[in-house]
């Protein structure tokens, strides 16, 4: 007789861990004892390190500019073919829109969680099991620059969104007072401001204006500016160097990561990015005034070590109007191609120098695109406003 | 049978004194190692010098230097302990009496059965009340295999991965859960029993297998759970989760 009655009661999660997400949201039905199983926050806790997203599945994020929407599509890369049909293409569908006529600021994503952002109305959506909360309201405000920040704290199991409010016009300024930073944590279901701001370097500025910082391993990476003793005018940036700045979302604690001296001027457009588990950064050089910038991958070998820092590849596409949306399928290149009429979708093989596309859309950007994660965080919490 | 049971605790207890006599070795700097002495045979002049008796219980001076002769001694306990270990066996006895020897290291892939060698409750025996012969000697068949393909370093730890280029047992982990339903669900407890990480997660993998794709009334048929919700109730948790009926 197969009756799982007779199961110990641990051997149960240990079954269910094994099903895809949509069969467990379904399963929610069989009994109530397997609805709070389901639900309950140890088993979406340990759900996620069983997960078995298909490893084919890519999320990706696009921007329309007339009208000003954001889609979300789930595209499925066939191995066997070299094109993509479209019913390799999944449309998921944001519930909510912005307030505003135009789309989300996307702060981050961390295990298949997104976190969506306008004008000081956070949204944390989970498209897999369709479900979204929308966060009460930081108590800091101001007319300052304010980075926004959203990660993974793997220590305490939790996913946290961060709020660094500048204080003053150019934090740049020696004598700058440092920012207030406040941490938004899903656990606690509430923001507390915190005394992050002390640890916060000197005469740092973050680059790009919406950056999306580099997750891993528990800390958030920004590309930034030490600005030293130099000035703010371009002749007067001789002291002032590239560096990486890091938040750390266990301790919420600023550092600075060195970069090697003279490889990466400040005219070089770079963006923090994750290889292969390792932190990289993504350097576009221009080599001549309207030729195409040449694109380069460095990874840091070994944390922390200055001269770890190696330069990978670089990406020689024979196109213009390219960008790397970020790295799949081990030391792939996710490159985003425009065209006249939308975006093509590719992976580029730096070995082979191949390149595959995966997906044509009808859009002005594509803001993201990273591995379909599945994961079942969200589930326990009430649908919608969290007061 | 009375027989071949006493010489196996004969030829155990050969070892146990074998084990507990040693030699100390004495190098040219004047460093002092003492080893079993079946460790310090593992070099025939040393084991011709205490063969032919010409040693006192004390030292054998040797010409070589102090960190040569222990690093050349770490390389022989080390491998001792391994051969030690490797011809060394325990008898495990499901619950309707049947007996299974096996190589500690292969019944070491159960944590729990680790944990009771470790402990010294051992005896050479260890009664298994909740796993029936049948069962045993599957599950002693896939910790034999899997401490194959693992080697002789550590227990093997992997995990059930249906990923082949990860796993090279992938096919035969596959053939291996090809069984009738009961003795699937046994194989889960008795892997949740003795703490077999791999096969509890190839055989729950098995199930969960089956369950994909199926719908609530058919998970409740296929495996007798009881249905503790009011119409009204699952209505409502349906209607939620619409999406995913769909």
């Amino acid at each position: 007789m197969l009756d799982l009655e007779y199961l110990p009661y641990d051997v149960l999660p240990d079954i269910l861990h094994g099903l895809p997400v949509k069969s467990l949201i379904r399963f929610r039905c069989v009994s109530k004892s397997w609805n709070s199983l389901i639900a309950s926050s140890a088993f979406i806790n340990s759900n996620l390190t069983r997960s078995h997203s298909d490893s084919n599945k890519l999320i990706v994020r696009y921007l329309d500019a007339k009208p000003h929407v954001e889609r979300y599509k789930l595209i499925h890369e066939d191995n066997d073919n070299n094109d993509s049909s479209s019913e390799q293409i999944q449309d998921l569908k944001l519930p909510l829109r912005s307030r505003l006529l135009s789309h989300f600021q996307l702060v981050g994503s961390a295990n298949g969680l997104f976190c969506l952002y306008d004008e000081n109305h956070f949204i944390l959506w989970n498209p897999c099991i369709r479900k979204y909360i929308t966060l009460p309201n930081p108590s800091v405000t101001g007319f300052f620059p304010c980075y926004l920040v959203f990660g993974f704290d793997s220590k305490t199991n939790d996913y946290k969104v961060v709020k660094i409010a500048y204080q003053c016009v150019n934090i740049g300024y020696e004598g700058a007072k440092p920012p207030l930073v406040e941490v938004y944590s899903v656990s606690e279901g509430s923001w507390r401001v915190t005394s992050a701001g002390d640890s916060y370097p000197p005469r740092i500025t973050i680059r790009n204006w919406h950056p999306q910082g580099a997750y891993l391993n528990g800390a958030v990476y920004f590309a930034a500016i030490d600005w030293g003793d130099a000035g703010f005018v371009a002749s007067d940036w001789g002291d002032a160097s590239s560096i990486v700045l890091s938040f750390d979302l266990g301790d919420e604690v600023f550092r600075v990561i060195s970069l090697p001296n003279g490889k990466f001027g400040l005219d070089i457009r770079i963006l923090t990015s994750k290889f292969k588990g390792l932190l990289s950064l993504i350097c576009y050089e221009s080599r001549h005034m309207g030729e195409q910038y040449s694109c380069s991958i460095w990874v840091m070998k070994e944390y922390g070590i200055v001269d770890s820092w190696t330069k990978q590849f670089t990406i020689e596409l024979n196109m213009l109007h390219w960008k790397v949306l970020g790295f799949w399928k081990n030391d792939h290149v996710l490159v985003q191609k425009m065209q006249s009429d939308g975006l093509m979708l590719s992976l580029y093989d730096p070995e082979s120098r191949q390149v595959k596309n995966l997906g044509f859309c009808k859009s002005t950007c594509c803001s993201y695109a990273d591995k379909y994660v599945e994961n079942l965080v969200l589930l326990d919490k009430p649908n919608g406003v969290v007061s | 049978m009375a027989s071949s049971s006493t010489s196996v605790v004969v030829s155990n207890k050969e070892k146990e004194n074998k084990n507990t006599k040693k030699v100390t070795l004495k190098s040219s700097d004047g460093e002092s190692f003492e080893v079993d002495e079946s460790v310090a045979m593992e070099s025939q002049t040393i084991k011709h010098i205490i063969e032919d008796g010409h040693y006192s219980s004390l030292a054998l001076s040797l010409s070589v230097k102090t960190t040569m002769a222990s690093s050349s001694t770490s390389v022989v306990v080390s491998n001792k302990e391994k051969e030690n270990k490797n011809t060394k066996k325990v008898t495990l006895k499901s619950s309707d009496g049947e007996s299974f020897e096996v190589d500690e290291s292969v019944a070491m892939e159960s944590q729990t059965i680790k944990h009771i060698i470790e402990d010294g409750c051992a005896n050479n025996e260890i009664p298994l009340p909740n796993v029936t012969s049948g069962i045993l000697s599957r599950v002693i068949e896939y910790c034999k295999k899997h401490k194959e393909a693992a080697g002789e370093s550590e227990p093997s730890v992997t995990s059930y991965t249906s990923n082949s280029t990860t796993n090279p047992l992938t096919e035969w982990d596959t053939e291996f859960v090809k069984v009738d339903q009961n003795t699937l669900f046994d194989l889960i407890l008795a892997a949740n029993y003795l703490d077999i990480k791999g096969l509890l997660d190839l055989t729950c993998k098995t199930v969960a297998d089956m369950m994909k794709g199926k719908t609530p009334q058919e998970i409740r048929e296929t495996f007798h759970i009881k249905n503790d919700y009011t119409p009204e109730e699952e209505a409502e948790v349906r209607k939620e989760n619409q999406w995913a009926f769909e």
